[in-house]
């Protein structure tokens, strides 16, 4: 096949055939080739086929005009394959000509950081864990409306300022005390759940309590957070009733000027938040 | 349609060329390492020794300062080395054309002409192949007569030994040597004029 005069000769072309297959090639058919075929024409230009083979190819080259641009194709690569290659100073001297590739910003300040960029991933990585796991909760409960609720326990020994009158009842037919208008106190049933994540919270100083308690104190919605203080009564009765899903639970509000003797059995009051005396009904 | 070589772990000509244009890191190294010897061998095959190295320097400088734009207007699915192969010949004639008007003395008739631009690089996806047929017309029409018969029954009409030798009245071995040079000259012809498909000849 591509047999061609040695190097330097001028003398006549040799005989090509894989050339005048494909300049004899009319155009006229343009059959997609399939794997055996280009792999058959690939094997042809490069000298590996038998000469019956090679009259296949041939014959494929001259029919079919994809066959002979495959074929032109190969042999202008071959052709460049065995042409000299090209100096080294000039390949140099080119790529050094070549602009910089083009990159964004950010990712430019990524390359300047050299071999620190990974340690410092590793320390944003670490940075990013800390924050999920510990300030995201907090933030969550910070971003509510009147910040976290406190809670607080207190032991109550003098439980007479707690008796209300409603709370009376009076044997016989006697006259039975009329119907409270304003009560300073309200009477609620809580899920006990609730009740049980209170005395979680309580016995936790650190951890804050759920806000679920917050419909249950008919807050004022002065934005002011609350402070929750659970009579220790209430706690030996939710443990001992465990079971139940609901509770009664009186609630007084200690800002509310009727509560003033009450006020003194809890303590030292916080400043800066609503409180409130979670306790049971005598 | 031919496709460029490529290994399977290797970008295709279509990947290799966008990430040319988009100015991905390395692509133009790719780009040089796949293609460079190709278009070394384009120019050695049209230039005079003394001016290969300038002609590929220029070849290149000129790809970049013009952002590409050659790759640009490359025809994805047609092939890469063949559109490249046309692209280069077209600057090496503008090489030479440009050289020559350099050269002519002030005052002839070079400065009444207009100044072309250069040969603007063929973007159409016409068959490579019938460029090539068209070459091969025209170093067939430069032979002699009696050759040009034994080459256009061999390649044209396709007709075998024994038909072609009673239609020329000779013998089987005059005609096998007659149709052997015939085609010899044929091919030197299609080699001056297309010298990129040739093998290098030192």
């Amino acid at each position: 096949m591509s047999a061609h005069p040695p190097d330097g000769s001028d003398g006549p072309e040799a005989v090509d055939p894989v050339m005048l297959a494909v300049l004899s090639n009319r155009g006229r058919e343009a059959t997609p080739l399939s794997s055996d075929q280009e792999r058959l024409l690939d094997d042809w230009v490069a000298g590996r086929l038998a000469p019956a083979d090679a009259e296949r190819a041939a014959a494929l080259t001259k029919q079919n005009t994809l066959a002979a641009e495959r074929v032109l194709e190969r042999r202008l690569l071959q052709a460049a394959r065995q042409s000299p290659p090209v100096p080294q100073d000039l390949t140099a001297r080119i790529l050094e000509a070549a602009p910089p590739p083009r990159i964004s910003a950010p990712a430019a300040w990524w390359r300047s950081l050299g071999r620190w960029r990974w340690q410092g991933l590793a320390g944003a990585v670490a940075l990013a864990a800390i924050v999920a796991v510990v300030g995201v909760p907090l933030w969550q409960q910070t971003m509510q409306d009147g910040g976290p609720i406190q809670v607080a326990m207190v032991t109550i020994n003098d439980r007479n300022p707690l008796f209300e009158p409603s709370d009376v009842r009076r044997r016989g037919p006697g006259p039975q005390p009329g119907p409270v208008v304003e009560q300073r106190f309200h009477d609620v049933e809580v899920p006990t759940s609730i009740l049980k994540g209170l005395l979680a919270a309580a016995a936790s100083p650190r951890s804050a309590a759920s806000r679920e308690i917050e419909p249950y104190l008919s807050m004022s919605g002065d934005g002011r957070p609350a402070h929750v203080i659970v009579d220790s009564a209430l706690k030996a009765k939710i443990d001992a009733s465990a079971d139940n899903e609901r509770m009664l639970v009186r609630i007084y509000d200690l800002e509310d000027p009727r509560t003033a003797d009450i006020r003194p059995l809890v303590g030292s009051l916080p400043k800066g938040r609503r409180i409130y005396l979670l306790t049971l009904k005598p | 349609m031919p496709r460029a070589p490529a290994a399977a772990t290797e970008p295709s000509d279509i990947e290799l060329v966008d990430n040319v244009l988009r100015a991905a890191p390395g692509a133009v190294e790719a780009f040089y390492r796949r293609h460079s010897q190709l278009i070394y061998h384009c120019i050695r095959s049209r230039a005079d020794r003394q001016d290969v190295d300038d002609i590929f320097q220029a070849f290149f400088e000129r790809l970049m300062s013009r952002n590409y734009r050659v790759l640009q207007l490359w025809q994805r699915g047609s092939s890469l080395p063949m559109y490249l192969a046309k692209v280069v010949r077209n600057f090496t004639i503008d090489f030479h054309r440009a050289r020559r008007r350099r050269e002519e003395a002030v005052g002839g008739t070079s400065e009444l002409e207009p100044f072309a631009g250069p040969a603007a690089e063929t973007i159409s996806a016409a068959s490579h192949l019938r460029e090539l047929r068209h070459i091969g017309i025209r170093a067939w029409a430069a032979l002699e007569p009696r050759d040009r018969k034994l080459v256009c029954d061999r390649l044209h009409r396709d007709l075998d030994n024994d038909a072609i030798a009673r239609r020329l009245q000779l013998s089987a071995g005059t005609l096998r040597t007659a149709l052997s040079r015939a085609q010899a000259r044929h091919l030197g012809e299609v080699r001056r004029l297309a010298p990129e498909f040739f093998p290098d000849r030192g």
